[in-house]
C-alpha cells in the first residue's frame, strides 16, 4: 500500500510493485496522449527553438478532438473562438511540454523507488507529482464520462460486474494518493 | 520546458483583493470553472501557490468555484490574465480569460 509521509526534506513516497506498475503505465499513457501528432517535429526548426513560438506553417493549431486531451489543453476563451485559437497557437506546445515533463518527473521518481524502496520529493518534484496525478484523473474522468458530481455519485451504484469499475477504482485510488501527497506537502 | 512550473520565488505576488478590485487598469479577469474531478484541497493549494493568496482567501475562492460554478481569481491586463490561465491549465484547472 502507498505510504506518503511528511519529512523535513519533503514528502517521502513508498509504493508497492503493483502501484508502481500502474503509475508507470499511467505516466506513459498521459505522455503519449500529449505527444499526440508529434508537434515536436517543429522544434527541429531553429527559429521555433529560438522564439519558442508554437506556430506551424499554416499558423493554425487546432483544438484537440480527443475530449481527454481537450480537457488537459482547454480553450482559454469561452465565447471568442479567434482569441482561443490565438492563445492555443502561442501556448499549446509549451503546455504539452510542461505536462510531459511532469510525467517524466514521476517516471524518474518511480524508477528510484523501484531501486531504493522510497523517494523523498523536493518541492518542485512534489508539485510535478500533484499536477501529474491531477492530469491522470482528468483523463480517466473523461474516459468514464464524468462531467458532473452526479456522474461521480452514479459510480457508487454500479453492479459489481460493470467493466467500468476497474478504471473507476484507479480513479479513486489516484484521488487518495493525491490527497495523501497534498497533506504531506502541507500548505 | 517547465516554464510554468512553480519555483517558490514565483509565489511572491502582492496580496490584494483583486477579485473585488474594479479599477480601470484591471479590465480583464481570470475565471476558474467548477469541475467534478479536481480535489478541493488541491484547488486551494494551487490558488495559494500561483497567486500567493493567504489560505483563507484561497479557500474562499475555491468554495466560490464549487458553489457558484465559477470565480474570478485574478484581475489585470489581458497579458497578465493569459499568463495566469496558462499556469492554471498547467495545474489541470479549467480557466478562461474574459473582459471584466
Amino acid at each position: 500500500m502507498a505510504e506518503i509521509r511528511r519529512t523535513p526534506a519533503g514528502p517521502r513516497v513508498k509504493l508497492d510493485e503493483d502501484e508502481m506498475r500502474l503509475l508507470t503505465r499511467l505516466a506513459d499513457d498521459v505522455d503519449e496522449l500529449l505527444a499526440g501528432t508529434a508537434k515536436d517535429v517543429r522544434s527541429a526548426d531553429p527559429l521555433v527553438e529560438l522564439t519558442g513560438l508554437d506556430i506551424d506553417e499554416s499558423g493554425v493549431v487546432e483544438a484537440p478532438e480527443d475530449p481527454a486531451l481537450r480537457r488537459l489543453l482547454p480553450d482559454a476563451y469561452r465565447d471568442d473562438d479567434e482569441a482561443a485559437a490565438d492563445f492555443r497557437r502561442y501556448t499549446e506546445n509549451t503546455l504539452r511540454g510542461a505536462k510531459r515533463a511532469d510525467a517524466t518527473v514521476v517516471r524518474q521518481g518511480l524508477a528510484s523507488i523501484a531501486v531504493l524502496g522510497e523517494r523523498v520529493l523536493d518541492g518542485e518534484q512534489a508539485d510535478a507529482w500533484l499536477r501529474f496525478l491531477t492530469d491522470a484523473r482528468l483523463v480517466i474522468a473523461t474516459r468514464l464520462g464524468i462531467e458532473t458530481a452526479d456522474d461521480v455519485a452514479a459510480f457508487d451504484y454500479l453492479p459489481a460486474d460493470d467493466p467500468r469499475l476497474m478504471l473507476y477504482g484507479v480513479y479513486e485510488w489516484l484521488l487518495a494518493l493525491l490527497g495523501e501527497l497534498l497533506a504531506a506537502v502541507g500548505s | 520546458m517547465k516554464a510554468m512550473s512553480s519555483a517558490p520565488a514565483q509565489v511572491e505576488r502582492p496580496q490584494t483583493d483583486s477579485e473585488t478590485d474594479v479599477r480601470p487598469d484591471r479590465p480583464w479577469v481570470t475565471v476558474v470553472w467548477d469541475d467534478p474531478v479536481n480535489l478541493m484541497e488541491y484547488v486551494t493549494y494551487v490558488f495559494q501557490k500561483l497567486f500567493g493568496y493567504p489560505k483563507k482567501k484561497a479557500e474562499r475562492l475555491m468554495l466560490q468555484v464549487h458553489t457558484e460554478g465559477k470565480a474570478a481569481v485574478s484581475a489585470g491586463t489581458r497579458e497578465q490574465m493569459e499568463r495566469d490561465v496558462e499556469r492554471l491549465h498547467a495545474h489541470g484547472l479549467w480557466a478562461t480569460v474574459q473582459k471584466d
